[in-house]
């Protein structure tokens, strides 16, 4: 029997308290999307279904019984702590949602600095923690544009990554034990300890899942120590981005680990860049012991200047402009002013590749997006996460939305950009997405992508999730026009 | 070298003005005579209220320049018969100053300098100081030719107007704006938000209430208390509040006794214009904010939570007095 | 046909700078090479309202020609081809080797001789001050060397008929809305909604060629930069320090912090 939202509220009202339960109208607009309607958001208009209520759980037995509840009547469940996601990853895809919120969940439980570890809620600001561990010397090392907004829950769920991932690694390079609950109410704490070969690394089920099988309570994460004091920064323009691609792969492959490695296009360096002047960018920063970092900056500057169209940027100029890249509530109120005032929206697309192919991924899907999509004001990207193997690349693009009505925009424009960037990735043999998550955007190229291997992504939704109630649409889409994918 | 005193009173407080360029005067401690008060008027008081202007005035000599619609041409071409080549001018802080000033100085070969905090005499130069860089840096400005025409900052502070007994009033028709430039001219009359200037008590809701419903709430904890509540930047260019609430730069000024931010990061644009103030109170989640270096005191916690747990303690102990 | 010019000036992005940037070098002036550029504020939402102005005209069969002017060095050009993608006819650009930050005199009569001698404007507009500067006077200044008038505080300007024009200001009353005959200089202060618009990447491919104007200071007035007379000279810069006790209540309850803060803070003044 499908409950009424009333019903669902009064239901929920057994299990935590009331003020614990919102059901404002305002709030749960709000909730029922994130920043991938970025346009739609700015003008307040909503078009996913609302969620029945907002739940701000306090603890590990309130997540547990909050899902099963949903999991006996059928109700889909969003999880949410920092709401800073940006693939949909938080739209409430289905009629009568619960949105279960653990930023509630905000205690520091451990820093354990012998080990090395540090324990937290899924509700802890990474920004707070970060802060209160460099005034002891740590870090965790993970810094994505976020940061002033993102909480753990969410960090592990989207499998992020930060601006140092280079040195430090991904999230997945960061978690040690974590506790996550199913939809069942099995609760599963996973111990810490520094590796284990006892069967596959179970972790992985949850980091990562997005809020599709499990809801992640608790976190431990590595820690490292903060020495900001041996940072050197570097800056280049290089002439031809195919060589920057290059650069970039010089510098991984002869075993350089940078906390922070970029390649700016043109486009997307004159954003950030008055001395671009139409040149691409390259941007170093080497970090951690002293003797480390002088050996890392010097081996990237002698690689970087045996290529072609090189010149040197003053690396105070790249220390400044790195101090203000972060994402706070500041900038986003002034961004939506200026959406409002000019029509013109800006938005990103990450995807991954091997060194062999990210290349032509990117000239390609800048080309078709500045041929096909209508009202362009800029297309490019940058490279900021690289491995030995293979480098990111992050599109950005802006475009006026011209003659839409603002539920039309995301058909006319966003989605159609997004679809033309995996098909290229797709062809390449790329990955369509590198780290905002699958969300429900992507979500819609979820075959093409997984290939042969979704069997076992699949198998895990119907294993952990047999009554489809967690973050329905987020990884596998519930209505799919297989002939539109940009329709949904 | 003397002072000439210029005020506005179309949509101004002249009381207010004549007190600010008062506390001017003495911040600046020159050793400059007052020659004569300048009031600019549209004609709306009757003859009571010039009367009443008069004598509040801080010069025996008054002279009202009469308006029937305000032009600054025509206000300009009165001001340039009135105004001594060697003076000082000081303009009340308005719009109107703002568009004249350096009108008038540039017709009288003289110079101006707006939003003037102070003047400083040093080595027979003359020297004003104020804001630059958005209000990150003062800088000192000397001052090169006769006639100087200041426009007083904002938020200056008041002091009280030694006025003398004997008061003298003439007043100058202004001719009528240029028909063949200004073909019409209507002004819609806002409500006049006195609250902020004179207010003791200010509530300044930051971008941290982060919707219009916490706005709302917040701005009727902060009436019940009493609190004259405006917002910062942010909050009016989301319309949470309407523009006219705006304190900071390009706003309202605030000089309260108690002045409460919350959930404002305290930039400089919204800082200057509460930093008058006795007591500033800051309320934010967040400890690093810039605001709780500038601010007395900061309560970290949630705006609303605080704000409310605020007004609670304060009517209890209210009931409680009472 | 009309014409009407948009002055603005292009200048670092002072939200970048950080508190310990805050310091004034031996010429007066605050290091801000290593900061990005931007428009300035004022002067973006007066060029915004140009661009209004010239569509609402064309609508009217009244169209207006647009060119802008800017004061400065070769960063500003990417700001100048921004406006000929958004259809400015005539982009320029200024280079004066004199620091015009604290010098409106300068400013003024830059733009003054530009408009002398580069052809009649019957609008001038530009914003009420710079966030860096901070004069508030180059368009009045600007006003009074031509001999136009001048309205300042405006948030909107609208083509009436008959080459007329309506304008929306802030006064200290209230909001005033005049039809005025050009010529005029047009300040344009707090406007809400007005950022500049973004032009499209076609229409910055079909203006890519169109070169911008360069002019130097020393051409315009002639080698006699000297003879414009200043007003004032900054003379000393120092940071704004505006530290209170900066005392944090963060311990205990809710109900302790308030208590705190009342007896030790708001007792007697509220």
């Amino acid at each position: 029997m499908v409950l009424t939202r009333e019903a669902i509220a009064e239901g929920l009202g057994k299990i935590v308290a009331c003020n614990q339960i919102v059901t404002d109208e305002k709030v749960l607009k709000e909730s029922s999307l994130d920043r991938y309607r970025k346009f739609e958001q700015t003008h307040e208009v909503y078009t996913q279904p609302i969620p029945a209520a907002v739940v701000y759980a306090n603890s590990t037995e309130e997540v547990k019984k909050v899902l099963m509840y949903a999991n006996e009547h059928g109700i889909n469940v969003v999880p949410r702590t920092g709401q800073s996601a940006i693939e949909g990853g938080l739209e409430t895809a289905r009629e009568n949602s619960i949105v279960l919120d653990g930023s509630g969940m905000n205690q520091v439980i451990a820093v354990d600095e012998y080990n090395m570890q540090v324990t937290a809620q899924c509700g802890v600001p990474l920004q707070e923690l970060d802060d209160m561990l460099r005034e002891q010397g740590l870090t965790t090392g993970h810094s994505p544009q976020s940061k002033p907004l993102a909480q753990l829950g969410g960090l592990v769920a989207t499998r992020s990554i930060g601006q140092f991932s280079t040195l430090y690694g991904g999230i997945e390079d960061m978690v040690v034990g974590m506790e996550v609950i199913f939809p069942n109410g099995e609760v599963c704490r996973i111990k810490n300890i520094p590796r284990r070969a006892a069967g596959p690394d179970i972790r992985h089920i949850a980091i990562g899942n997005e809020g599709a099988l499990c809801f992640v309570t608790e976190v431990t994460l590595k820690l490292f120590k903060y020495q900001p004091e041996n940072n050197i920064f570097l800056g280049y323009t290089i002439e031809d981005m195919k060589q920057g691609f290059d650069a970039l792969r010089g510098v991984m492959a002869e075993g350089f680990k940078p906390s922070m490695a970029r390649l700016y296009d043109a486009a997307d360096a004159s954003l950030h860049f008055d001395w671009a002047e139409d040149k691409n960018v390259l941007i170093f920063m080497a970090e951690g012991p002293a003797g480390i970092t002088k050996a890392t900056a010097e081996g990237i500057d002698r690689i970087i200047k045996g290529f072609d169209g090189v010149n040197e940027v003053n690396p105070k100029i790249i220390e400044k402009w790195f101090a203000g890249l972060n994402w706070g509530p500041e900038e986003i109120a002034e961004e939506k002013e200026e959406i409002l005032a000019t029509n013109n929206i800006g938005i990103t697309t990450e995807v991954s590749g091997c060194w062999d192919c990210i290349y032509e991924i990117y000239e390609s899907a800048c080309r078709r997006v500045l041929e096909e999509v209508p009202d362009m004001t800029l297309m490019g990207g940058h490279s900021s996460h690289s491995y030995i193997n293979g480098t990111n690349m992050y599109f950005v693009y802006y475009y006026n939305v011209v003659d839409c009505p603002v539920e039309e925009e995301i058909t006319k424009y966003h989605n159609q950009i997004n679809r033309i960037i995996c098909e290229e990735v797709i062809k390449y043999g790329g990955s369509i997405v590198h780290h905002h998550g699958l969300g429900k955007a992507r979500a819609h190229y979820v075959w093409e992508e997984y290939g042969s291997s979704f069997y076992m992504l699949e198998t895990l939704k119907k294993a952990f999730d047999p009554n489809g109630i967690m973050n329905m649409g987020t990884l596998i889409p519930v209505n799919h026009d297989e002939k539109n994918p940009w329709m949904f | 070298m003397k002072y000439q005193i210029i005020v506005s009173s179309i949509g101004m407080d002249v009381k207010r003005q004549f007190e600010e360029i008062s506390a001017f005067i003495k911040a600046s401690s020159l050793e400059v005579e007052k020659e004569n008060t300048i009031i600019i008027s549209d004609g709306k008081q009757d003859g009571d209220d010039i009367s009443r202007l008069t004598d509040m005035a801080p010069t025996a000599s008054v002279i009202f320049v009469l308006v029937k619609q305000y032009n600054p041409e025509s206000v300009l071409n009165v001001l340039e018969t009135i105004l001594k080549k060697d003076n000082i001018f000081l303009f009340g802080s308005s719009y109107l100053s703002r568009e004249l000033a350096p009108r008038i100085a540039y017709r009288m070969q003289g110079a101006s300098l707006i939003e003037c905090s102070r003047l400083i005499s040093e080595s027979g130069s003359l020297y004003g100081e104020k804001l630059v860089y958005s209000n990150h840096m003062q800088g000192r400005f000397e001052i090169l030719k006769k006639p100087a025409a200041i426009v007083l900052a904002k938020g200056i502070g008041q002091e009280k107007v030694m006025s003398g007994k004997e008061h003298e009033a003439m007043v100058i028709a202004a001719d009528e704006a240029d028909p063949s430039i200004f073909l019409d001219i209507a002004v819609q009359e806002e409500e006049k938000e006195n609250g902020f200037e004179h207010a003791d008590f200010v509530l300044v809701i930051g971008k941290g209430a982060k919707n219009q419903d916490t706005v709302n709430q917040l701005t009727k904890t902060g009436e019940m208390l009493g609190a004259a509540v405006g917002g910062s930047r942010p909050v009016v260019m989301n319309a949470w509040m309407p523009m006219n609430k705006l304190i900071g730069a390009s706003g309202s000024f605030a000089s309260a006794r108690v002045c409460i931010v919350a959930g404002a990061s305290g930039a400089p644009a919204l800082y200057g214009g509460i930093k008058k103030s006795e007591l500033i109170i800051g309320i934010n989640t967040d400890e690093k904010a810039p605001l709780t270096g500038k601010a007395d005191v900061t309560v970290i916690g949630d705006a609303l939570q605080v704000m409310k747990a605020i007004e609670e303690k304060i009517l209890y102990e209210e009931r409680r007095d009472g | 046909m009309r014409r009407i010019l948009g002055c603005f000036k292009v200048i670092p992005d002072l939200e970048l700078l950080s508190e310990e940037d805050w310091i004034a070098d031996d010429n007066n002036l605050v290091d801000t090479s290593f900061v990005k550029s931007t428009w300035n504020v004022f002067d973006e939402s007066a060029l915004e309202l140009m661009l209004r102005l010239s569509e609402q005209s064309e609508s009217l069969n009244e169209p207006f020609s647009m060119d802008a002017v800017t004061i400065g060095d070769k960063i500003s050009e990417k700001y100048l081809k921004t406006l000929h993608a958004l259809g400015i006819d005539q982009a320029v650009r200024i280079e004066c080797r004199e620091s015009i930050q604290f010098s409106p005199e300068i400013v003024s009569g830059l733009l003054t001789e530009y408009i002398r001698q580069k052809g009649k404007q019957d609008i001038i507009v530009m914003g009420t001050k710079t966030a860096d500067g901070s004069s508030g006077k180059v368009p009045q200044l600007t006003a009074e060397k031509l001999g136009y008038p001048c309205v300042t505080q405006v948030i909107a300007i609208e083509p009436m008929e008959q080459n007329n024009i309506k304008i929306t200001n802030i006064t200290d009353t209230g909001l005033c809305i005049q039809t005025i005959c050009p010529p005029c200089v047009l300040a344009v202060g707090e406007a809400p909604g007005t950022c500049l618009s973004v032009p499209t990447l076609k229409a910055r491919m079909n203006t890519k060629a169109k070169p911008v104007e360069v002019y130097t200071a020393g051409q315009l007035l002639k080698g006699n930069l000297s003879d414009i007379q200043k007003e004032t000279v900054l003379t000393e810069l120092t940071a704004v320090d505006e530290k209170r006790c900066g005392k944090v209540i963060c311990d205990g309850s809710l109900e302790e912090q308030i208590e705190i803060l009342y007896q030790s803070y708001l007792k007697g003044k509220v």
